[in-house]
Parts: C-alpha cells; structure tokens; sequence
C-alpha cells in the first residue's frame, strides 16, 4: 500500500514538474511562461520531499520561489512590451537542438538504467537534526564554502547595481571639448 | 520500488528540458527562465544521489546550498546584463544580436 | 682544272655561291661597297660552274661523294650531318642551276640599276643558288629538307623583296605558307622513312624501303608494310605538291609575280619549282616500287596514279588561266605551273624513261621559261613609266622598238608552243608520247610496252594524261602566240609603249645567250640520246622512239593553236578581249582561276575557326573552370565553416552542449561495454565521499 502510494506521488510529481517545464519552454507569452514555472518549481519541491531533504523543501519554497521567481516575474512585467508577442519564440536551431537534447536524455537514461546502483541500506536523520547538522557544519567544517558563497553573493550584487545603472550625461570639465558620461 | 534511476531520470529530462529551451528560446529573459530549470534539475541530482548512496553525510547538502545561492546570483546578475543589451542594441531579441557574426 | 677535282671541287660548287652571299649580306648591311657585290657573286656562280665541270661523273661511273661533315649523332648511329653525292642526275640539274643563275644575275646587272637595296638582293640570289645547290647535291633527307626549306625562305625574301608594298609582302608570305602546308606531308614521309631506316642517308633509306617493301622489315609501328610502301611515297609528293605548285597547292606561283622580274626567271620558272620535279625524280625507286612486284604491293601503282593525275589536273588548270590573262607575267606564272604540270606527268608515266623524259621537259623548260621572263622583264623595264608596266593592253608594237627582245622571246614562244625545231617540241613530244604508250592506246605508230616500261602508272590514267597533254597543247600555242602578237605585234596602244626603246646590253645579252639553247638543246639532247644514256648511264636512248605520228599531231596541234591567236590577236586587242566571248560559265570558272583561292580561303577560315572554337570551349570550361572550381571549393568550404561564427550566443551554447551530449552518448556505447569496471570506480568515489 505504502509502495503505491509512493509511486502514486513520484508519477504525480513527475507530471507537476515535467509538464509545466515544457510549457515554459514553449508557451509565446513570456509572462506565461513565468507563471508556470510556479507548478514546476512546487514539483521539485515536492521531490525534496520524497528524497526526505525536509530542509530543502522550504529552502526551496522560500528562495527559488520566493525571491528569484518573484524577480524574474517583476522583470517579465516591466518589458511586457519590448517583444512583439506574434513573433515566433523558437529560434531557427528548434528540430536540432530538441534532437540533440532529446538524443542525450535517451543515452543518459540508458545509462542509468544499465549500471548496478549500490544503493546505501541507512537512512537520513529526520528534519531538525539535519538542520542542526547542516547549520554547524556550515560554521565549522565548511566555513570557507560558506564565506566563498558570501563573496560571490556580494560580487552579484555590485555586479548587477553597476551593470543597472543608467549613465547620465554630465558637464564637461574645463578644458575638455567631448561629452562626458559618468555612471 | 523507485529508486535513484527514477529521480535521476526525472533531473535529466528536466535538465533537457531546459537545456532545449536555452537553445531555442529568443528572448533573453525566456533563456534566463531556462538556466533556472537546468539548475534546478542539478541540484535534485544531487540530493537524489545523496539520499540514495550517502543519506548520512552533509557534504551534498553544503553543495546544494552554495548551487542555490549560485543560482540566484546568477537570476540577478542576468536580468542586469539583459538590461544592458537592451540599452545598447534596442532589442532582446537573441537572434538580432550578432555583433560577431562571420 | 685540277686543282678543282676532288672533295675540295664537290665542296666548292655549293660553298662558293654561300660566300658570296655572306659577302653580299655584309656589304648590304655595312652599306659599302654594294656595286661590286654583283661581282662577287657573279664571279662565285662561275667558280662553281667550273667546280661541276671538273667533277663530272662520267657515264660508267656511279657518283662522286663526299660523306662531309656530322653535325650531329643521335643514339645508336642516327646521324645528321651535309654531305656531297653528284651523280648524273644531279650533275644535269647541277648544271642547270648554275647555267640560269649566272645569266640571270648578269641580266639584274642591268634590270636592277639603281635600286635600293642592290647588294642585299645579289646577296639573297646568291644564297638561293647555293640553297638550291645544297639540295641537288644532298646524300641524305634531312639535308635535302634543310635546303628545301632556305630556298623557301629565299624565294620569300625575293617575292617580298620590295617589302614596303603591301601586295608583295602579302604575296611572299603566301608563298612561304602555302610551300609550308605541303611540307609537313614532306615532313612526316621523311621522318617515317627514317625512322625505319634508322639514318637520313639516301643509301640506307633506299635499302630499307625496299626491305619494308619486301616483308623483311617492319615499316612503322603505327601502320602495316602495305600501307607504308604507298603512303610515304604520296606523303613525300605533298612537298613536291607545295613546291612545285602542283594543283591544289598552285596558288602561290601567280601571286610570286610580285617580285622582280629575273627573281621569277631564276626561281620560279627554272629551278627552285623544278625542285620537286628534282626530288621525285631522284627517289623514282620509291614511288616505283610498288609497281616492281614487291610481295606486300598490291595490284596498282597508287603513287605513281597519283602522281600522273596531279600533274595532268596541275596542266590542264594552268593552261586554261593563261589563256585569259592579261597581265604578261601572269600568263608566263600559269604557264610555268602548267609546264610543270607535263613534268609531273611524266614522272607518273613510268620510271626509267619518265625520270629522263621529265628531265628532258625540265632543262628545256629551264632554259626558254627563264629566256620568256627576261624578256618579259626587258618590255616591262621600257615600259617602266606606264602605270601598269605588265599590262598587255597597253603594249603592242614593239617588234619595231625592242627587237632583240622581240625576237629572242620569239624563239621562247616558239620553243613554249612546241613546234619544231626548237627545244620544246623535242621534250613535249617525248612526254606525250611516252603518255600514249603507256595507256596502251595502239596509235600514230606507237609501239607496244616493253618490260622496261611497266614501272609505270595504270593505263587508264596514262590515257587520262594523254588527252590532257593534247589538249593543253593546243592551249600552250594558243596562249604563247596570244602573248607575243599582243604584246610585240600591231601598234603601239599606249604613249608608253610609243616612246619604248631596247634594253642596254647587259640585259639582252643574257636574252640572246639564252635564245640559243632554246634553240638548239632539244635537238642536241635528242639525237645524241645524251640525256637518257647519260642519266640511266646505259649510253642508249629512251626506249621509246619519237614517232612520227606522234610528232605531226603535236605539230598540228600547236598550229591550231598559234593560228586560232593570230586570228584573233593580229591586229591587237581592243576595248574587251575576243577570249571574253567564250561561254560564260566557262569564262567565269577561268577568271576566278577555277575557284581554288577562294576554297582555300574557306577551308582556311573555316577550319582555323572550328579549331579556336574547340580550344576556346577547352580553355574556357577545363582550364578556366579548374581554377574558378578550386576557387569556388574554397570559397564553398569558408561558407560552410563560417555558419559556426553566427555572433549569436545560442549557436555557441548550443555547441557547448552537443558536445556534452555526444561525450554522453560515447559513455553510454562506454556503459555497456565495461559496467562493472564502472561500478567500481563509482563505489571507491562514495567510499571516499562517505568518511565524516
């Protein structure tokens, strides 16, 4: 019974993840296509789950959700305009890309499907005591990860307020005869 | 019953899902939606392999953590440079951008 | 005299007229002392005279030679080289050659005065008698060709020699092609017969001929011994067809008028045209042997056919032009190729006796044809003021003012036309007669065929000959006596021809020293069976007789015909000449000289266009086309690579992940050939992945 419905969710799941995805590749409107990443973001989510990452399942939720979808979504909205929505979305390559990724996901699932998993008989601790886990290996062992994500996060953030920025013109100082524009 | 081939699988045809659409897709921000969805697939690879070979350790979940911060970054960092190609050329259409056509 | 026998003497006759040709050349060039050089190669032309006189072969004997110089040894005993073989037959052509070219430089002496240019034209006459000399006394082919060709190149720098006018250049560069166009055929039958034969020597050729010819050697590889034996023969006759302005390769001579007059007297009248007469003569054993029996022959005598219907088409067209021209040297030009036309045909009548009787034909025509020019060149030197000095129309009544002229160029029409006894008729009967015996015809007293006489050409072709020969007979007569009446008899038609008077004595002298052997050499020749005892060295005459009927009908025939002119040109010739009443398809076939010139033109034009067509087509589309493909394969290869730089991301990222995807397919092809070694390497890293 526990097995049925175990495969029940992985197949429900499976449908909740796959299908939007393809739907965001493929839908003409952009802001569509946003929108159904939400089903496809919650399926892998709901994977998370399944594999008992409980701490990923929020994790989850909360950033990819909750922060980059929402971004993608405002920027999706503010250039509701800056494409003809008539134009085609898929570009000239659309048979040989799909034939090449739909040719790699077959060798892929041959491979896996041939190779002798060892599969491990133990099985993760439950939620909290992985959280805490985590949390204090992030502090101890894996500091330096942990700092390097931090330096890479602020890199992004100043990286995207330069790359923003509109250049305005300003005056020329004296003795200059050209146009000057400062960030 | 369901075992790692299965997740496995689920990440890869996720991944070629959104390595299709990286490919195909004209608009840059609808390229952006797609390297979400590759990222995504990467990181469910690796909490399947972590639950299925190694569920007692933490490494893969330091991995998967610095993958989600990486992918953020990545959302934002790309939403400035598709504003920078539209102040320079006008458009976001990939296809009319190919300075280094030759 | 001693002194000149020898190799030293053989050496002389050719080399003496060469150096005074190099003498004349320089006097020419450094524009000193260019009225002495008629001296010089006066004087050389003599000491070679006498070079031959002292070297006679006497009648038992076979030649006198000198194997010469090697210029040059190829392989395996190929030699090249100049060598001296006088036997009789060159001896009397020898002797014709020197004879003519002493008397006609005497006679530019005087024809020549005061032109510019003088050395250089003494020069040039010079070198041509030493050519011509070079190519009588040849032992083998390739000297024989080398000279055929330096008399070809000094007949054209004659014919052009008053190069500033256009029709003279446009006439020697005819000459020079059209002579050229028949050599190759020369050319190739040479180079053939020296091949198997292995040498150019006149001996070793002959043997070899005769042992291809009997099945003991292999003639060519390119063809069988049966072909070889007639094919080189008729390819030797295209130069002899070229040279000797043989029909259809006559077109040259009439043109070769342009330049002047004593050029044609020396060149194309006596010797340089008699020179392929000259060649087939002395390689007779060759166009015979085919009739001679040889194993690999077949039935007929396809070269000597040949060359007895060329001749006799070449007399037949000659006679018919002259007949209607107007111009004096025309008529002389088309008469000279009708002349030689009999020649031919005697040739192909039959080996022993036709060798001697074209000869006989030869010398005589040598001897009045040059006579007929001089005095051509004398009436157009009086008339040297008129516009057109050649022009018969503004002739007339010169026997008052030119006698000596008018007389000596008598005794050359008479001797032309062949009435006795004067030089012609004794060797045009000789050739008729010989045409009527062999073609088998049981008339006038001919005799039947002797063995001797079956080295000969078919009878019907004999008989074709024969009716020919009679009727350019009546022609002969007929367009001799026209030319003398209009120009020398009634009155004088233009102010000009009023005001003529004789040529200075260095002129008609030559005239009169050429009048006697008109005259008198048929005669001499004929009864003393000189000429046919000497060259067959057998000291008998032709086996065939003269016959009486043959000679009456060639006589009758010849006062047909002078009397048909008289008739018609007694009192001269008015607004349009009488011959203009003809038929006129007959007369327009006649003006436009049967049309051959303008064939040519066509053939010419036509073939050298179908042939630039074939080229072009071949340069255009191979050669062009593989150096535009080889462009285009470039510029096709750089397409098709330059798609992988579009400029736009996705191409490069689409690349980036087909690569991943096919190294993913190799590790699936991987995957199943070595799992295990796979799960291994994939417990180690979880292994390794698993320590805390």
């Amino acid at each position: 019974m526990s097995a049925d419905l175990g495969l029940l969710a992985f197949v429900s799941l499976t449908v909740l993840t796959l299908v939007p995805a393809i739907l965001v590749v493929s839908t003409r409107n952009l802001v569509h296509a946003g929108f159904w990443m939400l089903p496809c973001l919650i399926g892998v989510a709901g994977f998370y789950a399944l594999l008992e990452a409980h701490f990923f399942v929020v994790v989850q939720v909360l950033v990819y959700i909750g922060a980059i979808l929402v971004l993608i979504m405002f920027a999706l909205m503010l250039t509701r305009d800056v494409m003809d929505p008539k134009e085609r979305q898929t570009n000239a390559a659309g048979v040989w890309a799909g034939g090449v990724c739909g040719g790699g996901l077959l060798a892929t699932a041959h491979i896996l499907f041939h190779h002798t998993w060892r599969a491990s008989s133990l099985r993760p601790e439950p939620a909290h005591e992985q959280t805490v886990a985590l949390g204090t290996a992030l502090v101890t062992r894996y500091a330096l990860p942990f700092e390097a994500v931090s330096v890479l996060l602020l890199a992004a953030l100043i990286g995207a307020i330069v790359l923003a920025k509109s250049l305005r013109p300003v005056a020329p100082p004296p003795g200059c005869d050209g146009e000057v524009r400062r960030a | 019953m369901i075992g790692l081939p299965h997740y496995l699988l689920v990440g890869s045809a996720l991944f070629g899902i959104g390595a299709f659409g990286a490919l195909t897709r004209r608009n840059a921000i609808a390229v952006l939606l797609s390297v979400e969805l590759m990222l995504n697939a990467a990181n469910l690879n690796f909490l399947a392999f972590w639950r299925f070979l190694t569920p007692t350790a933490m490494e893969p979940h330091v991995g998967v953590l610095v993958g989600l911060a990486v992918a953020a970054a990545e959302a934002a960092i790309g939403l400035a440079i598709v504003l920078s190609i539209y102040r320079e050329f006008g458009t976001v259409n990939l296809d009319k951008i190919a300075e280094l056509k030759g | 005299m001693t002194g000149l026998q020898g190799s030293f003497g053989l050496w002389l006759i050719v080399a003496a007229p060469a150096v005074g040709a190099v003498l004349g050349g320089l006097a020419a060039c450094l524009r000193r002392g260019e009225r002495g050089v008629p001296l010089a190669t006066l004087g050389a032309t003599a000491l070679a005279g006498l070079a031959a006189l002292g070297n006679r072969p006497s009648r038992a004997a076979g030649y006198l030679g000198d194997t010469g110089v090697t210029w040059l040894t190829i392989g395996d005993g190929f030699r090249i080289g100049m060598g001296v073989h006088l036997d009789h037959l060159a001896w009397v052509m020898v002797g014709v050659v020197v004879a003519v070219s002493f008397l006609v430089q005497l006679y530019s002496v005087g024809y020549m005065k005061g032109e510019v240019g003088y050395g250089r034209y003494f020069a040039y006459l010079s070198l041509f008698t030493a050519s011509m000399l070079g190519l009588v006394l040849a032992d083998n082919l390739f000297q024989l060709y080398a000279c055929w060709e330096l008399v070809g190149i000094c007949s054209y720098l004659l014919i052009g020699f008053w190069w500033r006018k256009p029709s003279a250049a446009a006439a020697s560069k005819k000459a020079f092609v059209v002579t050229r166009f028949g050599d190759v055929g020369f050319l190739l039958g040479i180079l053939l017969l020296a091949t198997a034969a292995g040498s150019f020597d006149l001996e070793q050729v002959r043997s070899a001929f005769w042992a291809v010819g009997s099945g003991a050697a292999r003639g060519s590889v390119f063809m069988s011994n049966e072909v070889f034996v007639w094919l080189v023969p008729v390819l030797l006759l295209c130069g002899a067809v070229g040279k000797s302005a043989q029909f259809p390769l006559h077109i040259w001579l009439p043109d070769a008028m342009e330049g002047p007059t004593p050029v044609s007297a020396l060149i194309h009248a006596a010797t340089m045209v008699a020179a392929g007469v000259y060649m087939v003569a002395r390689l007779m054993w060759m166009f015979t042997a085919s009739s001679v029996g040889l194993p690999l022959s077949g039935a007929h005598a396809v070269p000597l056919d040949v060359v007895l219907l060329i001749g006799a088409a070449t007399a037949l067209i000659g006679a018919t032009i002259a007949v209607v021209q107007m111009d004096i040297k025309k008529v002389l030009a088309y008469s000279t190729i009708s002349q030689l036309g009999f020649m031919m045909m005697a040739l192909g009548a039959g080996s022993g006796s036709g060798q001697s009787t074209a000869m006989f034909h030869l010398v005589t025509h040598a001897f009045f044809k040059a006579l007929l020019f001089l005095a051509a060149g004398s009436v157009i030197h009086a008339l040297h003021h008129s516009a057109d000095p050649n022009d018969l129309r503004r002739m007339g009544g010169l026997l008052r003012r030119l006698p000596v002229t008018a007389i000596t160029c008598g005794a050359g029409v008479l001797a032309l036309a062949g009435l006795p006894p004067f030089s012609g008729f004794w060797s045009k009967d000789a050739v008729i007669g010989l045409l009527l015996h062999r073609s088998g015809a049981q008339v006038l007293g001919v005799a039947a065929e002797t063995p001797a006489l079956r080295l000969g050409a078919d009878p019907w072709a004999a008989g074709i000959g024969a009716a020919i020969a009679l009727t350019v007979s009546v022609l002969t007569a007929f367009y001799a006596f026209r030319m003398w009446l209009l120009a020398f008899g009634g009155k004088a038609r233009s102010r000009e021809a009023e005001g003529a008077h004789e040529s200075p004595i260095a002129m008609t002298a030559p005239l009169i020293a050429l009048a006697v052997p008109s005259v008198l050499v048929g005669w001499w020749l004929h009864h003393g069976h000189l000429l046919h005892g000497y060259l067959t060295g057998s000291g008998a005459g032709p086996d065939l007789e003269m016959h009486a009927g043959v000679a009456g009908l060639a006589t009758a025939l010849g006062l047909v015909g002078a009397a048909g002119a008289w008739a018609l040109y007694r009192g001269g010739v008015g607004a349009s000449d009488p011959i203009e009443r003809l038929p006129k398809p007959a007369y327009a076939l006649l003006v436009n000289l049967w049309f051959v010139d303008r064939v040519w033109t066509w053939v010419g034009g036509r073939a050298v266009m179908v042939l630039a067509a074939v080229v072009a087509w071949f340069d255009r589309h191979v050669v062009d086309g593989g150096v535009r493909g080889g462009a285009q394969v470039v510029a096709g290869i750089g397409a098709v690579m330059r798609r992988s730089s579009s400029g736009q991301t996705q191409t490069y990222a689409a690349a980036v992940i087909g690569g991943t995807v096919a190294l993913i397919v190799l590790l699936a092809l991987y995957e199943t050939a070595v799992g295990p070694a796979l799960g291994q390497a994939t417990a180690r890293l979880t292994g390794l992945v698993g320590m805390r």
